[in-house]
């Protein structure tokens, strides 16, 4: 991933809150079209302990898509996408790093892009769609219509507790596991999407509340001394 | 007996600090003793605070009363209905009288708060002083109050509760004073989820806790007060009074060292709820917990005695005056009498003995009690013991203001006392006349009530499947019989559970409950005032006076009397008052039962149950260039919209700008939350067909079309506009407010019509932009190459879609505000991008952003409705003139039915255009009422002086005779009366030639 400072509004797409992140220290690095926030510009080893205890990372402006209806996970699997057969499950997919797609429903799955932004999935398959446009299966604008956020740390599943009515203790909801439901009363997916021993959770929501639900998660986690990370720590899991 | 020194100086000066060296830092009070008593004080930290006014010096972790208790400082507060002085009776925040007033917060129970550095404290309900309540002469007229009293008084003559006494009754009613100026606190709220929740720390909670966890439950053990243990912190069970410490710390100490064990102290377990879901209260926060299995150890509660003046300070259960001396350090008295029903008393009053308390006597009401470990002790510790008597009437210092001796009566029969034949000088009497089961929790979950006539003890039965109740609230009084009960508990929660938990572990053979309650502690004298509901003022007279009135079932002698209606909610009471109303309706206990408990168990805050709050807010991709540019936003739904740009004292000149700068010249429009609905698949047009009331199976690919729904009813409920970019593919618009009702109702719909379509709900997903303005086709064509946006190639209502300022857009030629104008939807992400884009490209024009005030008055111009201002709950398509946006020739759609018959039967109104062109005219207001004479006929939903037209221009509801240059009369908010010109809208441009150019 190039490191080199950019500023978001340089950039066609943004993300939905730049300028919350911009004023709580974060630096950013450039993506084909838009610009991540790296780091919060201080030690790295203290960022990575921060993501391990409790952290709070913005992903939306890395790759997702979505399709749906009745044959769409068919489709998706012609496309070489390993999905299961059970509903509220999420896998990693085998040749695109850690690129995860959850089945949300028999009828829907959502695609989040590997959290290296190297693989071009979504796009790819964005790109196959619109060629083939496939019967019954319809894409849904998850890169624009969601945002996307991860949660790490020991102290996730404590935090979520304030938040959510869903047991989402590490070890009452495993690695794979998706639940859509409300958390601070908003309809949110929570995916638990590990790559190593610390937890890491995925929260995709409507990206019209992106400043909202990141004031409540900040709130939240300052019991437990939460705070922002950035890109790097995360992948540095 | 002689009245020793001390005793005769707390009558001269009760209430007042005695210590004569409270200045110094090391003291605490002379009723403090030595450590290591006081199992919870800091020593090391004295705390001072200020109690009506003096300071007195406690120690950390003190409560406030323990603190004052330290200081011989015994009146908290005065009774509810005859301002009797009261004090501490429990120390365990039970009832009301040690209800106290700090600066922020009434009713603050004394026994149960800690002192802090620099608290301010004050008593309650009192008038002029707490040591001399000016409305303490009430209790001179108590006779004039019987039971049920204000049911009979005050209301006559008529009107003399409005004139005369509902002002008194009002200031005098309730406890303690709000200040609406105290600084808000956070409180939030968390869930939690366990396998076995066990509520109560003391010996049968520990066990079953641990007897869980060791199975591999995980568990959570919840204990209201400050350390576990229970009684095991407090009580004695055994002659040498070490039993109690060696049991606590090989329970405790297993419990703490368990990791599946949480452990919440200060944690108030405050209902039960339907499967499992309970509310725990610990400080600022409220858990929500889910609970597989549930284990009420509850515990039981120390009953009081019934005699004359038993409510004096100084008079408290046994329990009480334990508590004041194992967790504080802090002697209950000089001189005390034990009045007691089991041995328990004899615990007691070997502990007061060894604190220094100068026993004057154990008074066991048991003629014979048979010898125990404990009474053997006190014997040879040659403690003086009258049997087969009650105390009959506590004597009182002056004023009441504390108890100064006992007379004791032999008991001759149930509730009979012969003449009084002792008495005792004391200042302090304990009571140990039995106890009653913790029932609340247990009965909230479903479980009844029943009575022992031999045993004189409440029983509980009936409990749902996963909930269960071990040690002394199921019977099990013994202490090593609560353990034995507890840990049964646990283990057969584990294996319900489908845990290994080992062998059986055997239940109590002898659960202790024989013997433990006195079957009537109670004592009516003559003279009255035998308290059976303290915080009521309730004596045994009261509850037996309800009867006789007729109320002679308990719902009613509750509703009648106000019996366990106070803070204590008949913990104190129910007991007395099941046994007097059986004993005076000649029923059995267990007939009479107690009353319905019900959630709460204790007081709490509103905060606690505010908790956090959780506003939804919702921002467009341009809301900060909308604040940068000084916008003055509004909430619509739960987005914010710009209204105009600039400060609200230039609100007027904002919007006549904006809404300028759209007729002259070109500006933008945010619409990005006017709803999002991709409609695609086969059926894609005969869902939009069925769902609104015009005809889309024909629309063109790239045309657009206007959108009319109603309900089924024929209730317009929203509007918006459909884009048909393929043939199976449509792009909906819609309100604000009214998309995800929109979204809803197609998928209910569907769901039943199986249509071959997809609904997707996409608002989020896209900006939308507004240019509009006689130069926005020059403004865009600049941005825009792809797409031919001539009048010729892009005509009014087409659709299209190509890039614009490289941002992959959707196109719509759209004329709600009356110029040329066109809808952008682009990507949510790049709206930002466009915006700014658009800004630099109308530079040269003067583009300026403009505010949806600006918009509603523009489309008010061209006689647009909006749905839910224009129209209400009950406005068919005729009345606001859509009329022809209504196929009703199509086979089927949403509320056709409805409309057909409505049409059959002429509306009362109609939606009708108005000006008034006397620039001098008042402007009416939206909701002003329309009159023909005196009928109110309609009303104005929307109204603006144009600054185009130089007109007040609206709409309102009118009767349907009237006709176009007609006159419509409309009444101002003032009274006034102004005449209106009705014309058909249009009032701008009726030709649409400016937006069709």
């Amino acid at each position: 991933m190039p490191h080199q400072a950019v500023q978001p509004d340089s950039y066609p797409i943004r993300s939905f809150h730049y300028r919350t992140l911009i004023r709580e220290g974060a630096r950013f690095y450039a993506l084909t079209n838009a610009a991540l926030a790296a780091d919060y510009g201080g030690d790295p080893e203290i960022e990575g302990a921060q993501a391990r205890r409790l952290g709070l990372a913005d992903l939306s402006p890395l790759p997702r898509t979505g399709y749906k209806d009745r044959d769409a996970l068919r489709w998706l699997r012609a496309q070489g996408l390993t999905i299961g057969d059970e509903n509220n499950r999420a896998w990693r997919q085998d040749g695109s790093h850690d690129a995860v797609v959850a089945r949300l429903a028999e009828t829907e799955a959502l695609i989040l892009g590997d959290t290296g932004a190297t693989v071009g999935l979504c796009a790819r398959l964005d790109k196959v769609h619109a060629a083939e446009n496939p019967a019954r299966c319809y894409h849904v604008p998850r890169r624009d219509g969601s945002a996307w956020f991860a949660v790490t740390g020991e102290h996730a599943g404590a935090m979520f507790a304030k938040l959510c009515g869903v047991d989402l203790r590490p070890h009452r909801f495993p690695t794979g596991a998706v639940a859509q439901t409300s958390l601070a009363r908003m309809n949110v997916v929570v995916i638990r999407a590990d790559s190593s021993e610390t937890p890491v959770y995925f929260l995709i929501f409507d990206s019209a509340s992106t400043d909202y639900l990141w004031k409540c998660l900040k709130d939240a986690m300052g019991e437990f001394d939460g705070a922002a990370v950035g890109h790097r720590a995360l992948v540095a899991l | 007996m002689s009245i020793r020194a001390g005793i005769a100086t707390r009558d001269k000066h009760a209430g007042r600090d005695m210590t004569a060296s409270t200045s110094s830092a090391a003291n605490s009070g002379q009723n403090r003793m030595a450590a290591p008593a006081g199992m919870l004080i800091d020593r090391d930290r004295p705390i001072t605070f200020r109690f009506e006014g003096k300071s007195y010096q406690g120690l950390a972790e003190d409560t406030i009363a323990s603190a004052l208790a330290a200081h011989d400082v015994w009146l908290l507060g005065r009774s509810f209905k005859y301002h009797r002085p009261r004090g501490v009776r429990s120390m365990a925040g039970f009832e009301a009288d040690p209800l106290v007033q700090l600066e922020h917060e009434p009713n603050v129970a004394a026994d149960r708060r800690k002192i802090e550095p620099g608290l301010e404290v004050r008593g309650q309900h009192y008038s002029g002083s707490l040591e001399n309540d000016r409305q303490a002469i009430i209790a001179r007229l108590s006779r004039f109050l019987p039971v049920g009293f204000y049911y009979k008084a005050f209301f006559r003559p008529q009107g003399v509760w409005q004139r005369v006494w509902e002002p008194i009754v009002r200031r005098s009613a309730g406890l303690g004073s709000v200040r609406t100026d105290s600084p808000h606190g956070y409180y939030d709220k968390a869930y939690g989820f366990y396998d076995v929740v066990v509520v109560g720390g003391g010996p049968a909670g520990l066990a079953a806790a641990a007897a869980a966890a060791r199975a591999g439950a995980e568990v959570l053990l919840v204990e209201q007060e400050r350390a576990l243990g229970g009684s095991l912190n407090y009580a004695r069970f055994d002659a040498e009074g070490v039993r109690g410490t060696r049991l606590r710390a090989q329970l405790v100490g297993a419990v703490e060292h368990d990791p599946r064990i949480e452990i919440m102290t200060e944690a108030l377990c405050n209902a039960w709820f339907a499967n499992n879901w309970l509310p725990i209260i610990r400080a600022n926060r409220l858990y929500k917990i889910r609970a597989r299995e549930v284990i009420l150890a509850t515990g039981s509660t120390e009953q009081p005695a019934v005699f004359r003046n038993n409510d004096l300070p100084g008079i408290m259960l046994s329990s009480g005056a334990q508590r004041l001396l194992k967790l504080y350090g802090v002697r209950p008295g000089r001189r005390a009498v034990v009045l007691t029903g089991n041995s328990d008393g004899y615990g007691v009053a070997l502990d007061l003995a060894e604190a220094g308390v100068a026993v004057a006597s154990v008074v066991d009401m048991r003629a014979n009690p048979a010898p125990c470990p404990l009474s053997m002790a006190a014997r040879d510790r040659s403690l003086a013991i009258v049997t087969g008597h009650a105390v009959y009437e506590a004597l009182p210092t002056s004023r009441n203001r504390h108890v100064r001796g006992v007379a004791l009566a032999p008991i001759i029969g149930q509730g009979q006392c012969g003449p009084a034949d002792h008495r005792f000088d004391c200042d302090l009497v304990c009571m140990s006349p039995g106890y009653t089961p913790a029932y609340q929790l247990a009965l909230q979950a479903g479980a009844k009530l029943g009575y022992d006539d031999s045993t004189a003890i409440f029983s509980i039965q009936g409990l749902p499947a996963h909930v269960s109740i071990s040690g002394s609230v199921n019977g099990a009084c013994d202490v090593d019989a609560a353990m034995a009960d507890g840990e049964h508990a646990g283990w057969l929660t584990a294996r319900t559970l489908g845990l290994y938990a080992g062998t059986e572990p055997e239940l109590p053979g002898d659960r202790g409950e024989r013997g433990i309650n006195f079957p009537w502690p109670m004592f009516p004298h003559p003279k009255g005032k035998e308290f059976i509901d303290l915080d009521e003022d309730l004596h045994y007279a009261d509850i037996v006076n309800a009867c006789a009135d007729g109320y002679a079932e308990l719902e009613l002698v509750k509703r009648y009397s106000t019996v366990g209606m106070g803070p204590s909610q008949g913990r104190h009471s129910a007991l007395a008052t099941a046994r007097i109303v059986a004993d005076v309706t000649r029923r059995k206990v267990a007939q009479i039962g107690v009353t319905t408990a019900r959630p709460p168990l204790a007081a709490e805050k509103l905060g606690v149950l505010a908790g956090r709050g959780f506003e939804p807010e919702r921002f467009t991709a341009m809301h900060h260039r909308h604040l940068e540019a000084g916008a003055t936003m509004m909430p619509v739904g739960l987005w914010w919209r710009p209204a105009y740009y600039g400060p609200r004292e230039r609100r007027e000149t904002c919007v006549r700008e904006e809404w300028l700068s759209i007729r002259n010249n070109v500006g933008l429009i945010d619409v990005s939350t006017l709803g999002g609905i991709e409609v695609r698949g086969p059926d894609a047009a005969e869902l939009l067909n069925r769902m609104y009331t015009f005809a889309y199976l024909k629309q063109p690919i790239g045309k657009a079309r206007y959108l009319l729904m109603t309900n089924e009813a024929g209730t317009v409920i929203d509007d918006g506009v459909a884009a048909r970019f393929a043939e199976h593919h449509f792009y909906l618009t819609a309100t604000t407010g009214g998309v995800d009702g929109v979204y809803r109702a197609m998928l209910w719909w569907n769901a039943q019509w199986r249509l071959d379509v997809d609904i997707a709900n996409v608002t989020a997903a896209y900006a939308g932009i507004n240019i509009a303005g006689p130069n926005s086709r020059e403004v865009l064509t600049g941005l825009c190459r792809d797409v031919d946006l001539s009048a010729e190639a892009f005509p009014a209502v087409a659709a299209r879609v190509g890039t614009v300022a490289g941002v992959p857009a959707r196109i719509i030629r759209v004329g709600f505000v009356g110029e040329l104008g066109y809808e952008l939807h682009v990507p949510a992400s790049q709206g930002e991008a466009l915006w700014d884009a658009l800004l630099v490209a109308g530079k040269a024009h003067d583009i300026r952003p403009v505010g949806i005030e600006a918009q509603r008055s523009l489309r008010l111009e061209k006689g647009h409705i909006i749905v839910g201002q224009d129209t209400d709950a009950m406005t068919s398509p005729h009345e606001c003139n859509m009329g022809w946006a209504v196929k009703l020739d199509k086979p089927f759609f949403v509320g056709n039915r409805s409309i057909e018959i409505r049409l059959k039967h002429p509306s009362r109104r109609r939606l009708v255009g108005f000006e008034i062109d006397d620039p001098h005219s008042p402007v009416p207001e939206e909701s002003n009422i329309v009159l023909d004479g005196d009928t109110i006929t309609g009303q104005v939903t929307s109204v603006a002086r144009s600054p185009v037209l130089n007109l007040v221009i609206g709409l309102a509801y009118a009767h349907p005779r009237v006709e176009t240059d007609g006159v419509i009369h409309i009444k101002l908010s003032n009274g006034r009366m102004v005449d209106a010109r009705v014309v058909d809208p249009p009032f701008y441009d009726p030709q649409n030639k400016r937006q069709e150019m």
